[in-house]
């Protein structure tokens, strides 16, 4: 330290015990400073507030000199009485907080930090200041005015106590006759730390390295902020017109509810500025963060989050981003954490508050658990977002995007929504709203505290419905008329609120309301329309359900429905004509008190007895005349019974059926038809009371068994009545047996011979005579069962009928069987008529008349075999071996009876056979034609066949048939086979017919006559149509130019030396598309292509091999890569000599910046090398490609070279160069 | 390899040094091949690159990731253990657990990290191949869809699902809370640029790119024809951004000059896999047909297929 540079520091020291001196001599004014402050209300909740700035103005002393000494460093420290939160960003605790120094303007705010020295400037002598170390002029300041204050830091502790905010090494010039101002700005505190009263500076302190400076002690502690309680949390209505402290009641409906707002949150400030936008910004849309807006103005008053910043400042070495020193992360956000939401419960809240847009802006931004999740750009509809509910739990975070200034209010609304199906009240729901509680890493703005929960909301019933009665009951009869009407009523469970109400029925009862929906207190009609319902009891419910979702009530309904009567039987079942009253007695069931027995629907005087009986008085006016009376009971509600019928009458036997039997029959009913019949009555017949199996009033049917009529005689018939009563007798006559059964032959065919004919019956005695139609013939044998008799042939000359009768003596004639006589069969018909020799079997089809059954078919005499269709048609199945030969067959009819059928002709015709084809050949693809068939024997219905399949032919004539052969057999090339088949299959020899190939045009495949090495080259391919499916055949070469070997990179894309493409029949194809590969060694590349179709090679004459002409060349690098250590250097060449030899490397070198070379360029022979490379085992297949690898030494460092570059040369040429930057 | 030695007296030093050349034949990079379960070499350059037999690294490879240095990090079939192999072997990577089901490789192949679903954990390790490093472990909040990581190894991508159709890029680096870098309903792929922490997102029809020091950029999108992208890239000095899409077109945007330049083949891209070069790119797996490369090295990019070789 110099003298002059001392004497000023022992001024200064010495400054309040030697001030007399000083002031005396007037030659050294003391240096001092006044600190001071603008107190501002601070959030007592904040943990990171930004207090204001503490300002030190400075006078007096002597100001450092151009030439003298560098200014001293001295240590600046502010000790508050609350912990320092300023944030730290950079190095060794360097904080936001900053020391202004003279108050700079924008544009000569320069970051400094001292303790690399740079701001161990040089004074002017003035004490305007100069603190940088570059050229300082009048108009480049280039001032170093801004210092970072260090923090304590949890992990960082470096300079005083957390209490304290140290600025080091700061170059304190005195400013002699002017002022020096220091400014402390971005001051942040914790609120929290401080008990009661005001946040204070409480000790100021300049500091060299020889001892510390107390400075102005006396007017300290010096106010900077005053902390207040800033927020009033209150949970309001849904309207937000009052406060809801016991939280807002949600009716809880079965119905579920859509979205519906129940509560607003209002976060209120209690003064100005305690709610804080994130910066001063105007910019206020709310999807984008808002960008920063610069506070760079020393001793500004800000009204935001953020402090003084000045992004312009960047990063500063180990001080960190001093461009965001005093930026705020984000603005004030408010939080309300949600607790105890159901389940099934949507939670939903605002985007924005009530004022948004127009007035202070708050914003959704975060819903996760801190409320330090990252500006959210968009969430929900637009408008409300759905909060994520965990565990009953959710949290949303809103963030101040614009401050009134005032103390201003946030209103959010709060909402739900949920599905139907809540049947149990939930319990109640709670919020707690508060500040986020930013965690640390997040910066500012922080808080601490937690707010209580308060109550949010409790779940509700809403008012139900209460019906009476508890049950409906009715009763009627099936048949009967509907029930009587009866009454719901239906009030609410709370009197004062209607309630809207809906009724249904839920079952199979056909219940009908006076009104299905209405509003309590209502009275509703409920009836039932048992019409064609049958008998039983039926159940329903009706449901009379809340439309506000509070419940459902249920009121069961009961129908009994009784049978309608039913008359099982009437006593006495019938009445007899008379003058006087009958009482008759009605047996049945439901016959209910009440009910009336109807005579021909009028109402009988009836007595009740049992519900299964009764009796009712017939008045003799009703009974005067035979007649059938109607017999009913009805109910009381007018269902009528079943009708008994009851005849009114006399007793007598009309007839008897039938009145005579054969003796021996079988037993058999007999009919009586009379009057006056009635159950109970008795049959007497010869004597035997027989049970009666039926009674009308006019018809008994009884059932006389065979003993009763084994013996012919009379039986005496008569009915007898349940009181003895009889009627007339008839008689029933027993005739003695004698009967035909059969005749044999029963059918004969006319003709001239006689015939034996035998009759099978019972009962034939002797001196009994047979006659066939009017001729009686007598038997030639005779016994009790059989007859035989000689029927002549005059009676059977022609076709009839002949009825056969026996006559036995008395004369007694027995029954008449029929004798048929039939016609003589007459052939018109044959199908078919010819056949093909060689066929194998055929079936003929014969038609005609008189075909009996029985009949069979003969061939030239010898038996088919046959089967009868009808009297005129008839068919036979002719052999093989009868088809055999061509000629000609008798074909007839022969009866069983053996009259033979006129005859019909059948020929056998030779096989076809084929000589010729015109064509006899077409072109492949070629258009349909005609073809025509010469040969012999050809047959109308015989088929031209193609390969075996059928061509539409005309018969033109036994020696010519015609065919149509479509396109569709042309489109394979070869040999078509050709042969006639007859239409009863028998094939002709068949002959050839040739499809030829077209000629392929239009197809070419070029390839350019040279290129280079290391190209993937096209190749030009040209197509055409061509009637069938193509395959073209690319095959590669490749010769090595002088010698050189084959590279097998050499390849088409497919990977393969031979490309295979496939063009589609009839279309114009897409040029396939081909790419070679030209390797990395001279030569030729020759490309061959060949066509084929249907396997057929077709390449046209003009498809030439293509030969690529890859040239000797200059090798080509691709790429180059440098290492180095201390004194090496390596590079690693990539690239390829497609002569498969190199001469020489050519190296040069670029110095590093600074550095200087002797030599720059270096070169290498490297024929050997690259010679035992391609000449060996593992450059064999290497085509031309190659890696070389350089190594050079350095004599002294490395690093003076910076990058390098190559040239390789081979006999052809040399390379272009690559170069490579050393790292 | 064949070696020479030849003399170079540089002129900065007083005494003659020699050093042996050599020469060999040139690796462009390996692939690996899924259906064999092993590596392969793609020798020569690419203008004349061949597909080479697989390599012997006495194991069958489950999943592999191939770097540019001609090594690959992968997981044996049998073992679920991690390890680097290459032409001259294989050896474990100590410290990684068994079983990865992932793996996510820095561009110039000096990081990477191994991911494990059901610990939603990746383990990141540096100084790859040579002087590999204790892994790292890194805490997903979510289960990622894909991941990257930077070359220094400190900054890893984590692509995670957002709703139903949406997708979120957040940023894990330095142990710190993730930083959300991107949200976007169509991310075909996100990377970073090569020995930096700027990354590169791509959507399907636009690209950008997240600097560190300047934020946000496009690099291209619709109006410049781009659609389908299914990666990006950028070259190995960051000069250029490679921008493939699905019908076979590909975008280099020059970030220098802005020029956009494009390129395209009848093949279907599904990769973008760096090779042995500044820009050289592999563009399909071997599981689709010939290998395509995309050299950007040449004076005009180029697409160019891979010839066939010894199976």
């Amino acid at each position: 330290m110099s003298a002059r540079h001392l004497s000023l520091w022992t001024a200064l020291l010495l400054a309040a015990p030697a001030s007399t001196l000083i002031a005396q001599t007037g030659t050294i004014p003391p240096f001092t400073c006044a600190p001071s402050a603008k107190a501002v209300p601070v959030r007592a909740e904040g943990t990171t507030e930004l207090v204001a700035d503490v300002v030190i103005s400075c006078t007096g002393g002597i100001p450092f000199i151009s030439d003298g000494p560098p200014i001293t460093p001295t240590d600046i420290q502010l000790t508050f009485n609350a912990n320092v939160t300023s944030r730290i960003i950079g190095a060794a605790g360097a904080s936001e907080s900053l020391l202004l120094l003279d108050e700079p303007k924008p544009g000569a705010q320069f970051p400094c930090d001292s303790r690399t020295g740079v701001c161990a400037g040089i004074g002017n002598g003035l004490g305007t200041g100069y603190y940088g170390n570059g050229p300082q002029t009048l108009t480049a300041p280039n001032n170093r005015n801004m210092f970072q204050g260090l923090v304590n830091a949890v992990t960082q502790l470096t300079k005083g106590s957390p209490q304290t905010i140290t600025w080091p090494s700061v170059p304190v010039d005195p400013p002699g006759q002017g002022t020096r101002t220091f400014r402390f700005t971005n001051l942040r505190l914790d609120a929290t730390s401080v008990s009661s009263g005001p946040l204070m500076v409480s000790t100021i302190r300049f500091t060299t390295a020889n001892a510390p400076i107390p400075l102005l002690a006396a007017n300290l502690p010096i106010v900077v902020a005053v902390p207040q309680a800033s927020l009033v949390a209150t949970v309001r209505d849904a309207a937000s017109a009052s406060v809801a402290s016991l939280g807002v009641s949600v009716p809880v409906s079965l119905n579920g509810a859509t979205l519906t707002r129940y509560a607003t949150l209002r976060f209120a400030g209690t003064f100005g500025g305690a709610d804080k936008p994130r910066t001063t910004a105007a910019f206020i849309n709310p999807d984008v963060s808002p960008a920063p807006a610069t506070q760079n103005v020393p001793g500004a008053a800000f009204t935001s989050e953020s402090g003084f910043f000045n992004p312009g400042l960047g990063t500063f070495g180990p001080g960190g981003n001093l461009g965001a020193a005093g930026l705020a992360d984000a603005g004030t956000r408010y939080m309300a954490v949600f607790s105890g939401i159901p389940a099934g419960f949507n939670l939903y809240v605002d985007l924005y508050n009530s004022t948004a847009a127009s007035g202070p802006t708050g914003r959704l931004v975060s819903t996760d658990s801190n409320g330090a999740g990252s500006f959210v750009p968009t969430i929900g509809n637009g408008l409300i977002a759905v909060l994520p509910v965990n565990g009953g739990t959710a949290v949303a975070t809103w963030e101040v995007l614009r401050g009134g200034g005032a103390a201003d209010q946030f209103d959010f609304g709060v909402y739900l929504a949920y599905a139907a199906g809540i049947t149990t009240l939930p319990p109640a729901a709670g919020v707690q709203m508060r500040y986020a509680p930013f965690p640390q890493a997040a910066s500012f703005p922080l808080f601490s505290g937690v707010a209580n929960t308060q109550p949010l909301f409790s779940f509700v019933q809403p008012p139900g419905v209460v019906v009476a009665p508890g049950a409906l009951l009715y009763s009627g009869t099936a048949g009967g008329r509907n029930p009587a009407s009866q009454s719901l009523s239906l009030v609410s469970t709370v009197a004062t609120v209607p309630v809207n109400f809906n009724l249904i029925s839920t079952g199979s009862l056909p219940i009908q309301f006076q009104s299905s929906s209405g509003v309590t207190p209502a009275t509703i009609g409920v009836t039932l329309n048992t019409q064609g319902m049958s008998a039983g009891t039926y159940r329903d419910t009706i449901t009379a359900i809340a439309a506000n979702g509070s419940g459902r009530t249920a009121i069961p309904v009961t129908l009994t429905l009784n049978s309608p009567p039913q008359i099982s039987s009437i006593s006495p079942p019938t009445i007899l004509v008379g003058p006087t009253d009958v009482t008759i007695t009605l047996n049945g069931t439901n016959f209910f008190p009440g009910t009336v027995v109807q005579w021909n629907g009028t109402p009988l005087s009836t007595t009740f007895v049992s519900l299964a009986q009764l009796t009712a008085q017939v008045p003799a006016s009703l009974i005067a005349a035979p007649n059938v009376a109607t017999v009913t009971v009805v109910t009381q509600d007018g269902a009528q019974s079943n009708s008994v019928s009851v005849p009114v009458g006399t007793f007598t036997i009309a007839s008897i059926n039938p009145s005579t039997v054969t003796a021996g029959s079988p037993g058999f009913n007999l009919t009586i038809t009379g009057t006056g019949f009635v159950s109970g009555d008795g049959v007497n017949v010869g004597g035997s009371i027989i049970q009666v199996a039926s009674v009308t009033p006019t018809q008994i049917v009884v059932t006389i068994p065979p003993n009763m009529i084994a013996q012919a005689g009379s039986l005496p018939v008569t009915v007898v009545g349940p009181t003895g009563l009889q009627t007339n007798s008839v008689n029933l006559t027993v005739a003695p047996l004698f009967r035909l059964d059969t005749i044999s032959p029963s059918e004969v065919t006319a003709t001239a011979v006689s015939f034996p004919l035998t009759i099978s019956g019972v009962g034939f005695v002797t001196g009994a005579s047979v006659k066939v139609g009017s001729t009686t013939l007598q038997p030639a044998s005779q016994n009790g069962t059989q007859i035989t008799v000689a029927v002549p042939a005059s009676l059977i000359a022609g076709p009839g009928s002949l009825a056969v009768t026996v006559t036995n003596p008395g004369p007694v004639v027995s029954n008449a069987l029929s004798l048929t006589v039939n016609p003589v069969p007459g052939l018109t018909g044959l199908s078919p008529t010819a056949g093909t020799a060689g066929s194998g079997a055929v079936t003929l089809t014969i038609t005609g008349t008189n075909l009996p059954t029985g009949a069979l078919v003969q061939w030239n005499r010898q038996s088919l075999t046959t089967t009868v269709v009808s009297a005129t048609q008839i068919t036979a199945s002719v052999p093989a071996s009868l088809m055999a030969t061509a000629g000609q067959a008798s074909i007839t009819v022969v009866t069983t009876d053996s009259v033979s059928s006129n005859a019909l002709t059948f020929t056998v015709n030779p096989a076809p056979a084929i000589t010729a084809l015109g064509p006899s050949s077409a072109s492949l693809g070629g258009a349909a034609f005609n073809l025509t068939v010469t040969g012999t024997s050809l047959t109308s219905g015989s088929v031209v066949k193609w390969n075996g399949q059928n061509l539409n032919t005309t018969f033109v004539s036994s020696t010519q048939l015609t065919a149509q052969v479509p396109a569709g057999l042309l489109a394979s090339a070869g040999n078509a086979t050709v042969g006639v088949t007859t239409a009863d299959g028998v094939s002709s020899n068949t002959l050839r017919f040739t499809i030829n190939l077209p000629p392929l045009t239009g197809v070419s495949v070029t390839a350019p006559a040279s290129t280079s090495s290391g190209q993937d080259q096209n190749i030009t391919v040209t197509l055409g149509v061509y009637p069938v499916d193509l395959v073209g055949t690319v095959t590669l070469t490749f010769a090595g130019d002088g010698g050189l070997p084959d590279d097998l990179a050499i390849q088409f894309q497919n990977q393969s030396r031979v490309f295979t493409f496939t063009t589609p029949a009839g279309t114009q194809p897409a040029p396939p598309q081909l790419v070679v590969k030209t390797g990395t060694v001279a030569g030729v590349i020759t490309l061959t292509t060949s066509f084929t179709a249907g396997g057929v090679d077709v390449t046209p004459p003009g498809i030439v091999p293509q030969r690529i002409q890859v040239g000797r060349a200059a090798p080509s690098l691709s790429s180059a890569t440098c290492t180095r250590d201390t004194s090496t250097i390596t590079m690693v060449i990539d690239g390829f000599t497609n002569t498969r030899e190199a001469t020489q490397g050519t190296f040069d070198f670029q110095a590093a910046s600074g550095a200087t070379l002797g030599t720059s360029e270096l070169v290498a022979t490297v024929t050997p090398l690259f010679s035992a490379f391609f000449g060996g085992t593992s450059g064999a297949g290497a085509g031309g490609v190659f890696r070389y690898i350089q190594g050079f030494t350095v004599q002294g460092s490395s690093t003076s070279i910076a990058s390098l570059s190559v040239k390789l040369g081979n006999s052809a040429g040399t390379s272009s160069a690559v170069s490579c930057r050393l790292p | 390899m064949k070696t020479f030695f030849c003399t170079f007296v540089m002129a900065a030093a007083s005494a003659a040094q020699s050093n042996p050349g050599a020469v060999g034949g040139a690796l462009l990079g390996i692939v690996f091949d899924e259906n064999a379960g092993a590596i392969r070499p793609l020798n020569g350059i690419p203008a004349a690159a061949t597909l080479g037999p697989r390599l012997d690294t006495g194991a069958d490879l489950e999943q592999a990731a191939a770097a540019d240095g001609g090594y690959a990090l992968a997981i044996e079939a049998a073992t679920g253990a991690a390890v680097i192999v290459s032409a001259s072997g294989r050896r474990s990577l100590t410290g990684v657990p068994p079983g990865a089901s992932a793996i996510a490789l820095s561009p110039r192949g000096s990081a990477a990290a191994f991911f494990f679903k059901a610990s939603r954990t990746a383990y990141v390790v540096t100084g790859l191949p040579g002087s590999a490093g204790t892994p790292r472990p890194v805490i997903f909040d979510r289960q990622p869809l894909s991941l990257a990581v930077s070359d220094d190894g400190a900054a890893l991508l984590a692509l995670e699902r957002n709703g139903r159709t949406g997708a979120t890029i957040l940023l894990y680096r330095d142990g710190k809370s993730p930083a959300v870098l991107h949200n976007g309903r169509a991310i075909a792929g996100m990377a970073f640029l090569p020995g930096s922490a700027d990354v590169l997102i791509a959507e399907s029809d636009a690209v950008r790119l997240v600097s560190e020091a300047f934020g946000p950029q496009s690099i291209a999108g619709e109006g410049d024809g781009i659609a389908g992208v299914v990666a990006a890239a950028g070259s190995a000095d960051g000069d250029r951004v490679i921008i493939v899409m699905a019908s076979g077109q590909v975008a280099i945007r020059d970030r220098k000059s802005n020029a956009l330049a494009t390129v395209s083949c009848a093949c279907r891209p599904t990769a973008l896999s760096r090779l042995r070069g500044a820009g050289v790119f592999r563009l399909n797996e071997l599981w689709d047909g010939p290998l395509w490369l995309l050299d950007t090295d040449s004076p005009e990019p180029r697409i160019l297929f891979v010839a066939g070789g010894a199976q």
